[in-house]
């Protein structure tokens, strides 16, 4: 290859991470095996938090914000999937659809929240998704006929696979399927393409990328929106998991422990959030075994991470390496 | 291809730039000379968008760009600002690509780095590092390059010599006068340094405490002792 055929093919390509693969791969095998290895209804959890971690670390790895809103998201897959599957009377067969009704609803609503709050930066940003989620709280609650208010609703039905019904090993792989499949498109729009480098250079110098031709606005509604198409999907698998959709599904709190997974993992690396969704659970299971104080246990961790490891554990290993 | 009529510009309660009136026309190219603090970094940010005037009209190819957003005006335009603002930990390479993805036409912009590296050769070999690790002149190469390799119709250029070597410097003058006589292109140049703008320049204006104090040939620049009498740059820099 000629030096020029080099540098033309080079300047074709974009890999922001090409060291990601690797963690990637130790991830697919993990989850491949992790209903055998950990209890179930934990490795349900770290593939469905974990995506939303990976939905959240488009907004605070790849825009550059911390978000208190984000759950809102999540919620609007879980209470759309969750309301259609409850009240909407088709086939159970057919019912999958809905998962596709709640990934669009979180993106429609990413689309409106992020029209909003990507007007503002820093604590600004943090506080309209806050002050957004809490609306969208109230409303919820309020709509008590429609979406059970503080109750919640419980026994939805879950989709069927033609006659026979859905057993939890079936769903764990049919969503670990899912995960692969958001896995994959988030890594090819957020680290393999043009785009990324384009959100990657916003995020380092908004004013320069500007002066560079870029709608800054426009780029980051962008990843917003497909950020919530991500979280509602992932709230659109809790609801057909859990077959319950309640309020501590929108509450702020969630929002918080959804953070501190993040940046616990490292939001700025790829597999961080995930990592850090995982090692979360994990600690909450098995902390809570011995003690209600499992908070306690996660707070001190926080403050050591905060500390001692600001890039997060992934973050922490890769500076380590390289 | 660049019209600026009765500029006012103000930061805050300070006026800057007072009735600033200036023209590039296509394949010309402009210097503004003038001492730190002139206004001359604040005129070119003002055509570009980051300081909207008060006052006055900026006409590109005969459309007024004043309320048009920042983004829209940059599209055709390849601007170095004087503080470079590379993305740091982007490579040289991919901060090339970000500023070719932004362009008018992405393809055209990325077949011309091969171009534009011909002049700074010394970045050849330092593409894949990233931007930050870079040093000040070889930084500058970054920023200059990034913003040629944009096939645009107009370039604003803020200080582009500042920190180059001299033979790098040469390269730069022979860069813009030869993407003059291919593309059409018009530069306006905003400089400290008076060597490459007295040399390249169809067109000097002097800046003085942000009013124009000269405009005319670098020829008629020298005759009139504009640089030390009038714009007091000591020819030494």
């Amino acid at each position: 290859m000629s030096k020029k055929e080099g540098l033309l093919s080079a300047l074709g390509k974009v890999n922001l991470a090409n060291t990601t693969n690797r963690s990637i791969l130790v991830t697919i095998i993990f989850l491949a095996v992790a209903p055998i290895i950990i209890p179930r209804s934990m490795a349900m959890d770290i593939l469905i938090f974990g995506l939303l971690a990976l939905s959240y670390g488009i907004i605070q790895g790849h825009i550059g914000q911390v978000s208190f809103g984000h759950v809102a998201l999540f919620g609007a897959g879980a209470y759309t999937t969750g309301m259609l599957l409850y009240y909407v009377d088709i086939p159970s067969s057919a019912a999958w659809i809905f998962l596709l009704a709640g990934v669009a609803a979180g993106g429609g609503l990413a689309l409106g929240m992020g029209a909003i709050v990507l007007r503002r930066r820093g604590a600004y940003f943090a506080l309209v998704n806050l002050a957004l989620l809490q609306m969208i709280y109230f409303i919820v609650l309020q709509m008590k006929g429609l979406t059970g208010g503080d109750d919640g609703i419980w026994n939805i039905p879950r989709p069927t696979f033609g006659a026979a019904s859905v057993t939890p090993e079936s769903l764990y792989y049919l969503y670990f399927v899912i995960f692969l499949v958001c896995l994959f498109l988030i890594k090819r729009m957020f680290l393999d393409s043009p785009n990324a480098l384009v959100l990657h250079a916003i995020k380092q110098d908004e004013a320069r990328a500007q002066s560079l031709g870029y709608n800054v606005f426009g780029q980051m509604l962008k990843a917003y929106t497909i950020s919530g198409l991500f979280a509602g999907a992932a709230g659109a698998m809790y609801a057909i998991h859990m077959q319950y959709i309640g309020m501590t599904y929108i509450h702020w709190s969630l929002n918080g422990a959804l953070i501190i997974m993040a940046m616990l993992g490292g939001v700025s690396t790829f597999i961080g959030p995930l990592l850090g969704a995982a090692i979360f659970l994990a600690l909450k299971d098995v902390v809570s075994m011995y003690t209600v104080h499992w908070q306690l246990i996660i707070g001190i961790l926080v403050v050591v991470l905060i500390l001692g490891m600001r890039e997060g554990i992934l973050g922490r290993i890769k500076s380590l390496r390289f | 291809m660049l019209e600026i009529q009765d500029l006012d510009v103000f930061y805050g309660g300070t006026q800057v730039l007072y009735e600033i009136s200036l023209s590039v026309k296509k394949g010309e190219i402009v210097s503004i000379l003038g001492r730190n603090g002139a206004g001359k970094s604040t005129l070119l940010k003002s055509i570009v968008g980051f300081v909207p005037p008060t006052r006055g009209s900026i006409k590109l190819e005969g459309k007024d760009i004043v309320k048009w957003p920042l983004e829209k005006r940059t599209k055709g335009v390849g601007y170095t600002p004087d503080s470079k603002r590379l993305f740091g930990t982007l490579t040289a390479l991919e901060n090339l690509q970000v500023s070719a993805l932004g362009s008018e036409n992405t393809a055209t912009t990325l077949g011309n780095v091969e171009n534009i590296l011909n002049y700074f050769t010394p970045l050849k070999g330092l593409l894949n590092r990233r931007a930050a690790t870079l040093s000040g002149g070889e930084q500058q190469m970054l920023a200059l390059t990034r913003s040629l390799v944009r096939n645009a119709g107009l370039f604003l250029l803020d200080e582009p010599s500042a920190g180059l070597a001299p033979a790098i410097r040469e390269e730069l003058a022979r860069a813009i006068t030869e993407l003059r006589e291919k593309d059409g292109s018009s530069f306006l140049i905003v400089e400290q340094e008076i060597k490459i703008p007295l040399s390249i320049s169809d067109k000097i204006y002097g800046l003085l405490n942000g009013k124009i104090a000269f405009e005319g040939t670098p020829q008629e620049a020298i005759e009139a002792h504009v640089i030390e009498d009038i714009l007091m740059i000591s020819k030494t820099l």
